[in-house]
Parts: C-alpha cells; structure tokens; sequence
C-alpha cells in the first residue's frame, strides 16, 4: 500500500501540509459548531453573560423550546414546503434536462446559459414581481394564494427549477447517446428508454438537484417572509420571530435560541451527510465523462 | 479522456450535419436512421415538456420581465396594487439607483462594486481551501477519514439562517465566543468591532468563505475522484514534481466541474441577503451595503419598489455579462 500512495492526487500535497491542513480546517469547523453545540445546554443567564463553558448542563433548553415559539410547526410547514418543492423540481426538471440535452436545437447553449443565468436574479428582485403575480392571480380568481403552502413552495421553484434543469441537461451530455440507441434498437420507446435507462444512470445527479432545492428553501428567510403566512411559516421564519422577540428581553433565552437553533440544522445535516456518498457518486460521473 | 465514441456518435445522429450527398456505410446508414427515429420519438417527451416549461415561464421569466417593467415606473405602497397603471418614470429610478439619490444607502455603482469584491473573493478563498480540504481526504488514508469526510459538510448543511446567526452570536461584542475567549486568556476585555465600521467588509468575506468552501470541497472531492490513477502513476515513472503533478494532471481533472461549482457559488454570494441581513441588520455599514441589502432598503424602508427593481436589474447586468462570458468560455469552447 504504501507504494501506492505516489498514485493518486493525494501526493500532489507532502504529507505534512497535509495534516496541517487537515488539522486546521477541522479546528476550524469544531470550534463555532462546538460553540454552538455547548451554548444549546448552557443556561440562558450565563450565555447572555458571556461564557466559555457552562457551570451545569441545562437540557431543559431542548424542552422548553417547543414551547411558544412554532420551531414545530415550522419544522413540519419547511418539510412539506421544501420536500413539495423539491420533489417538482426534479420531476419537471429530469424531463426538462433530458429533453434539452438530446434534442438538437439552435440556440441551446444559449438556452442553457439562460437557465444558469437565472440563478443570478436576485432573490429581492424576484420576490416583489411574484407577490405582484400571486395578489393578481388572488384578486382574478377569487383563492388565496399568498399564505398557502404550495404559493411558497412556488417560489422556490424559480430558483430549484432552472437549476435541476440545468444540473440534468448537464449530465444527460456525459451520459453516451449508444445507450439510447441501445434501448431504442431494442424497441423501446423514447419514454421507455428514458424512464427504464437514463433515470437510473442520472439518479444521483437528481440527488444532488434535489438536495440542493432543499436546503435553498430550509435556509432562505427573505422568500417565506414575505409570502408564508401565520399557517405556514417555515423554520426559518420561526427562529427570526424568536430572535428577535428575545432581542428585546431583559433576560434573553439565546441559550434556548441556539437549542432550537441546532435542532433547525439537525434534520439537513443528517440528510447531507447521509446523502454524502450518493453526491459525490453524481458529480464524479459527471466528471469521468465530461 | 474517451471522446471520440460518444462524440462522434453523436455528430452521426444529427441528420443536418449528415447531409443527403454522404455515402453512407451500411452501419452510418443504420445510425442515421436511428437518428431520424431519435428525432421523431423524442416529441411525446417534449409535449411531458411542456409543465416544465409553462412553470419556467410564469415564475421565472414573467416575474423578471415584470421586475425589468417595474424599474422604469413610480411604484410606492399605494401604487403597487394598480400596477398597470402606475406611472412611467423613464430612466429616473436609473439615475437615482446611479447616485444613490432618493434615500439609497449608497449608489447602486457602490453596491455593484461591493457586491462584486465580496462575491468573487469568497469564491477564491472557497475554491483554495475546497481544493485543499477535498486533497487532504480523497485518499482513505484511516478509520477517521470518513468521519473526517463527514465533519467538513457539517459548514455547507447548516441552513443559511443558522449559521448566519451562529456566526452573529460568535462575533457579537462582550458577550460572544470571541470576546470571551479573549477576556479568558488575557488579551483585554474590549468589545470587537468586526461587525460595525471597515472591518465588517473583512468579517462578511470570512464569514461568508467559512460557509461556503464546502460546496467546492464537494465539486472538488468528486472531480478528484474521477482522475485515472495511471496518471500519477505515470507522472510518477516521469519523475513529476508534485506542483508538475497538479499542473498538468489534478487541475485539468477537476478544472470543468469545479467551475460548475465556482459559477454557481458566485450567485449564490453575489444574491446573498440572509447572511448579510443577520449579521449586520436593515442599516449595515456602507462597507457591506451589498445589492441584495441596499435593494430590500429601497423597497421595504423607503417603500420605493421602481427604485428597487432599478438597483437589481443594474446588479443583474453587471454580473451576467461576466458570467456568460465564462461559461461560453468553459463549456463551448472546450467542446468544439
């Protein structure tokens, strides 16, 4: 084995910028998630004092955030909003993808760059001309529109959608036209080979999309902001009204904030690095065949 | 890398570039009926296109069209409901969002300029210790190293409103992990000034890098993984240096996916409104009056929406000429 270590891209750092490396970006992520590990079971008086360590554990923070603050219910509206999200993205955008990768057209770079290119609209300036659109569609139809579920899981939409599209037109490109044929000549329909040969060989990049819409939505305040309503409010939404309720406070509860604070990240981190592998498969292929 | 099959392939398939007056083989002759099969076939897909496409129109194009509409109106609460209606203003929410008239913060040129410097030189410090990060564990070197592997995402798969507040609660002066810290060993009990004043330019860079460098690391990791071994092994028997090594065989490996992952990092800095609005707040310091900030000023503290739409639409022409170019650059160039 040790021979083995000149051939593959580890060698390209000597070995000791290597640990010190590695020693340093890990000191590096211990400490803040430290700090905010050990503040979550700190009590709220010697966290609002400034402290290093805790003289007790106060588990109880894990308790009482439940309580008066809608983390709960905005755990529950941010896994139906982002999951609903999320999901579409990568129904419409696997044939979107597909589609745009295998048929020949002019002005298909051009397309794709556009989609890209989306991802550079601010996020602000989106947001006004959709609250524009949903009071129209509101006032023209007589539903509710702002407020709903499926209104915000709309708007994150406009920044997942063109991105999977993206990401799988991207991906189909790697993936050799012979397979197609292959299946073609087998006598399968365009849909068939589609469905029964490239989705399993693109399943990671979908992966990837997916998980990427997903942490947009989990993590975005300005979007579920403006368009969630008291209903609907997500994760993020929910910690901001407690910030900035405690702000205030003679005796701020930061200790709870950052409870309630690591339980928001729990749920996205266990999926990322679950999912770790699986995401580093999808863009390796991408890459081998690129 | 194996080009050729796939490539050629596909060049076979497309029924324009095999024109009538080739004389084909018998299996060009079959591959190009598989082509025109091909084309006729993938029309049930387009048509499962379509949703896909009339949601791409409504929600993304329309909203920028309206955006775009928007910056040349006077739109302020009472005319926003009448939105048709609200009166034409030509250039002037332009030449407002220009000089930072109107009540702006700064001038929209500022901002650009700001917005600009933040996003690219987080894009660098994240691409350095991506690249590094993802070296220092492509290779299962122990036990550890899937732990190790694991710990680097936890950075990237915090939600952006909560690491932004773990990083507002670190720096937040007296009472927060850096102040402490300092008290504790000695070094004064002053209160930090990272995030008021000019160093807060400084802190949102550092803040910004430490979230973002695992995006990259991942692009990185995967890229790395995808170098044929042989390579080094042959550069090994050629007796490369180790910069030789990463010259010519690692960064032509991971140079495409990786500015995938630079492309893609960049808007998501240069957009960013979480993390600048966590840690500075509705008023930040001019050094960190970046677009996303100055435009929500605009719209949601002077309630001038056309001003607003004005400022974005400048921040999206200044980036995407840029960008465009690069990708171009990236993928047609290289294909042809």
């Amino acid at each position: 084995m040790a021979r083995q270590y000149h051939y593959d891209p580890t060698d390209v750092l000597h070995p000791v910028v290597r640990s010190v490396a590695r020693a340093v970006i890990l000191v590096g992520i211990i400490v803040p998630v430290g700090y905010m590990l050990v503040m979550s079971v700190t009590p709220n008086v010697e966290v609002a004092a400034g402290t290093l360590w805790p003289s007790h554990l106060s588990w109880s923070h894990y308790l009482t955030m439940w309580a008066g603050t809608g983390l709960g219910a905005g755990m529950v509206n941010s896994v139906i909003i982002c999951g609903s999200a999320s999901g579409a993205a990568v129904l419409l955008g696997a044939v979107a993808g597909y589609v745009s990768s295998r048929a020949r057209f002019r002005g298909r770079t051009s397309f794709l760059t556009l989609l890209l290119g989306f991802q550079s609209v601010p996020t602000v300036m989106v947001l006004l001309p959709l609250v524009i659109v949903m009071a129209g569609i509101q006032g023209l139809l007589h539903i509710s529109v702002i407020g709903t579920y499926w209104a915000v899981a709309i708007a994150y939409l406009t920044f997942s959608l063109p991105l999977v599209t993206w990401f799988v037109a991207a991906y189909v490109d790697s993936v050799p036209r012979d397979l197609d044929d292959a299946a073609r000549l087998d006598g399968a329909s365009m849909p068939q080979a589609f469905v029964r040969v490239i989705i399993p060989m693109i399943v990671p990049a979908l992966a990837v999309a997916g998980l990427l819409s997903f942490l947009v939505g989990w993590g975005d305040l300005l979007i579920a902001t403006a368009i969630s309503g008291p209903g609907t409010h997500t994760v993020a939404v929910a910690l901001n009204q407690f910030l900035s309720n405690e702000e205030g406070q003679a005796l701020p509860e930061y200790g709870t904030l950052m409870a309630a604070s690591v339980a928001s990240a729990l749920p996205v981190v266990v999926l990322y690095i679950g999912l770790q592998r699986f995401v580093v498969a999808g863009l390796t292929g991408a890459s081998v065949k690129a | 890398m194996a080009k050729g099959g796939p490539f050629k392939a596909r060049t076979d398939l497309d029924v324009r570039s095999a024109g009538p007056s080739t004389r084909p083989s018998a299996s060009r002759a079959r591959r190009r009926d598989n082509g025109a099969l091909f084309r006729r076939d993938l029309r049930p897909l387009v048509v499962l296109m379509v949703p896909a496409a009339i949601v791409l129109l409504v929600i993304d194009l329309a909203p920028a069209v309206i955006g775009v509409l928007s910056s040349f109106r006077l739109l302020t609460f009472s005319t926003l409901s009448h939105w048709f209606s609200a009166p034409w203003v030509g250039l002037h929410n332009f030449s407002q969002a220009f000089t930072g008239g109107g009540g702006l913060p700064v001038s929209g040129l500022n901002a650009i300029w700001h917005t600009l410097e933040y996003s690219v030189l987080t894009t660098i410090i994240a691409l350095v210790v991506g690249v590094v990060a993802a070296l220092t564990v492509c290779r299962r070197t122990s036990r550890a190293t899937p732990v190790i592997r694991a710990l680097y995402l936890v950075p990237t798969a915090l939600p952006l409103f909560t690491a932004s507040y773990l990083w507002y609660s670190i720096l937040t002066p007296h009472t927060g992990l850096l102040d402490t810290f300092r008290r504790t060993i000695g070094l004064g009990g002053g209160a930090n000034r990272l995030l008021v004043g000019d160093h807060s330019f400084a802190t949102l860079v550092g803040v910004d890098s430490w979230l973002a460098w695992g995006f990259i690391y991942l692009f990185a990791l995967a890229a790395l993984q995808g170098i044929p071994r042989e390579r080094y092994e042959a550069a090994e028997i050629d007796g490369a240096s180790r910069w030789q090594k990463f010259r010519f065989i690692t960064y032509p490996g991971i140079r495409k996916l990786l500015a995938v992952g630079a492309v893609l990092s960049t808007f998501a800095h240069y957009n960013d409104f979480t993390l600048p609005y966590v840690l500075f707040g509705t008023a930040p310091p001019t050094g960190v009056s970046v677009l996303s900030t100055t435009s929500y000023e605009a719209a949601y503290s002077l309630y001038n929406f056309g001003l607003a739409d004005a400022v974005a639409v400048m921040g999206v022409i200044a980036i995407i000429v840029p960008i465009v170019m690069y990708i171009w650059y990236v993928f047609s160039g290289r294909r042809a």
